[in-house]
């Protein structure tokens, strides 16, 4: 056999593939007969076989090699779009995810909660410690803000939505970030904690130091049980990463990064959608004018919910044999 | 084993080799940081365009709507913002099989290692850290020193992304089959006697004459000539072909036709059917596999009967 017969006795079966391949990615799936789709890419890989083996090289082989390709994505792959993966992975997997990495989540959290309640007890007894951390411009932005804070309960539906949408772009791109650069051995998502933590601190210490502690606190408690805890568990997420590169363990250091990886991703994930949810929060149920011993029993109540999600989310699924 | 040749051509070349289930061994050709950049800068363009698209029109109609709407449209934006930033990359190398439309234009494809298609986790890992690829910012300008970096010292031509999440950019043009790469039809075989048909050249390299004629189309012309001079002299000289050869293209091209016929290596029958065919002209045609072939290319239109050629 020459390769120009090979081309004119085989075409047949390329051409039938293509067709088949190009139903499939319309959608129409049931049409496609899987039986005579696993038998065209067998027949065809063989004939790939048959020109490398014959040293054919050029377009043929390229174009087999091509076919293949594509028939090899979308005969192996998994069916895309199953966005009905999503509620499982808030409802189940993420909080059993989280339990399982709890020692990164421990480290994370004493690397943001410590430096944050630090700074804020430091700054609440000397506000002049405040200035070492942010410039005095932004602080006293800060007062201010929180003198008139139950006038903004006046705002409507607009304003909050328009702070909803601040709230995801600015904080779930935190997250991100203090996640994604713990591939640096960690050393990001450190650096992430500690400073997100002391900031908050810093702010929180100078807006008790000037008096309107309340305001303040009643209006964080809210969203803070969600977003807090989102900024700890994205940056456990990038230690799960930076750990995947300096303890590899039995793995070699790229198969370990993927190994981690997809956890760390996980997590990162519910993290981003934790804080979306705070931002929810934030926007339209901190500012209301509702008075603070509510918004302290609501927030109470928010971050039992947090807690008990948690520690209990996907539990039945965490005890199965894995 | 390796002959010193492959090993530094695999050391060079951009190829990675994955094998299938079905026991056969496919090519991924990974794509340069060119390729990628200018796809990249496709697609930032997009997303720019439809954010600016977005909110100048906001900023026109806000005028007339009431200021509630237009809050609750400012947050619409800077939601698509967050989107555009983190969750673009992600979305459409999901729902589009492993391509953004900026990697659709410049036919690039994101794998994984193992050749196959990506998976929601995979496309979100790589687009996650594609905030520490970016690196440096420079007032929020990405300079992508880092990825840029990665890609230039790994062997697959990897970003972090890629590398923790494990997939591939690859370059897959479209190749159509039998577009380029025809062989020259209505080319006469040599004549009994110009020619010593009992020493025919091997397979190899009639192989060889195959794949240089196949290519010669896209070459240069003066190119191929050069090429086809390698190979012609040689040639010439064992097969005791006499006259100048002012045209090795066109010797290589009768050489073809006078022995790819399928049965031409050095056989006893081999030099039969080229004398048959070479003296009998058109009836022998149908017997010389090479030239079929491209009598179809040509529209039917009448083989070449060659007077002259004949003794």
């Amino acid at each position: 056999m020459n390769q120009e017969q090979f081309l004119r006795d085989r075409r047949d079966d390329w051409q039938a593939l293509e067709k088949l391949l190009v139903e499939r990615r319309r959608g129409a799936r049931g049409k496609a007969d899987p039986l005579e789709f696993s038998r065209l890419l067998r027949a065809v890989s063989h004939d790939l076989s048959t020109a490398t083996s014959r040293d054919w090289g050029g377009d043929v082989v390229r174009y087999l090699n091509e076919l293949i390709v594509r028939a090899h994505n979308s005969f192996h792959g998994e069916s895309l779009r199953r966005t009905g993966a999503i509620w499982p992975f808030f409802a189940r997997e993420f909080p059993a995810l989280l339990r399982r990495e709890r020692r990164y989540f421990l480290v994370a959290s004493l690397l943001f909660f410590g430096p944050l309640i630090l700074a804020a007890v430091a700054i609440a007894q000397r506000p002049e410690l405040a200035e070492r951390v942010l410039p005095r411009t932004i602080l006293v932005q800060f007062e201010n803000m929180y003198e008139q804070l139950p006038s903004r309960g006046s705002e409507k539906a607009g304003a909050s939505s328009s702070m909803a949408g601040f709230y995801v772009y600015n904080n779930v791109g935190i997250a991100f970030r203090c996640f994604a650069t713990g591939i640096v051995l960690g050393l990001g998502s450190v650096f992430f904690l500690l400073y997100n933590g002391i900031v908050i601190g810093a702010v929180t210490g100078t807006v008790i130091a000037a008096g309107h502690g309340d305001a303040f606190l009643s209006f964080v408690v809210g969203h803070g049980a969600f977003e807090l805890t989102g900024i700890a568990i994205a940056g456990a997420a990038g230690l799960v990463l930076g750990d995947g590169v300096v303890r590899p363990g039995p793995y070699a250091r790229g198969e370990s990064l993927w190994i981690r990886g997809r956890d760390a991703v996980r997590l990162a994930l519910g993290a981003g959608g934790m804080i979306a949810v705070a931002a929810l929060v934030e926007a339209f149920w901190s500012p209301s004018t509702a008075p603070a011993v509510v918004k302290y029993w609501v927030g109470g109540g928010l971050w039992l919910l947090v807690i008990a999600y948690l520690s209990f989310g996907g539990r039945e699924s965490s005890r199965a044999p894995v | 084993m390796e002959t010193p040749n492959e090993v530094s051509a695999n050391l060079i070349d951009t190829v990675a080799r994955v094998e299938t289930p079905e026991g056969v061994l496919l090519e991924f050709r990974t794509a340069g940081i060119a390729l990628r950049a200018l796809a990249a800068g496709v697609d930032v363009a997009l997303r720019s365009l439809v954010v600016i698209f977005f909110s100048t029109s906001l900023s026109f109609f806000s005028s007339l709507a009431s200021l509630e709407l237009a809050q609750f449209g400012t947050g619409l934006i800077l939601l698509l913002l967050f989107i555009a930033d983190w969750a673009y990359g992600t979305l459409f190398e999901w729902i589009g099989s492993g391509r953004t439309p900026g990697k659709r234009m410049f036919e690039l494809r994101v794998v994984r290692v193992d050749g196959g298609a990506i998976r929601f986790l995979d496309a979100a890992i790589r687009n996650l850290l594609r905030a520490v690829d970016a690196l440096p910012m420079v007032t929020l300008v990405p300079f992508y020193a880092v990825g840029l970096l990665s890609c230039l010292v790994t062997r697959r031509q990897q970003r972090i992304g890629d590398l923790v999440a494990r997939t591939l950019v690859v370059h897959e043009p479209v190749t159509r089959l039998n577009r380029r790469e025809k062989l020259p039809a209505g080319v006469t075989p040599f004549a009994w006697g110009e020619i010593q048909y009992q020493r025919a050249p091997g397979p190899r390299v009639l192989l060889l004459i195959e794949r240089l004629l196949r290519r010669s189309r896209r070459l240069p012309a003066a190119r191929a000539q050069t090429l086809a001079a390698i190979l012609a002299a040689p040639l010439a000289q064992r097969l005791g072909y006499q006259a100048a050869l002012d045209n090795p293209l066109l010797f290589l091209q009768r050489v073809f036709a006078s022995f790819a016929d399928g049965t031409s290596a050095a056989s006893p029958r081999g030099n039969a059917t080229g004398a048959r065919s070479s003296s009998a002209g058109e009836p022998a045609r149908a017997q010389t596999r090479a030239p079929d072939p491209m009598s179809r290319n040509a529209g039917g239109a009448p083989a070449p009967a060659t007077p002259g050629e004949g003794p």
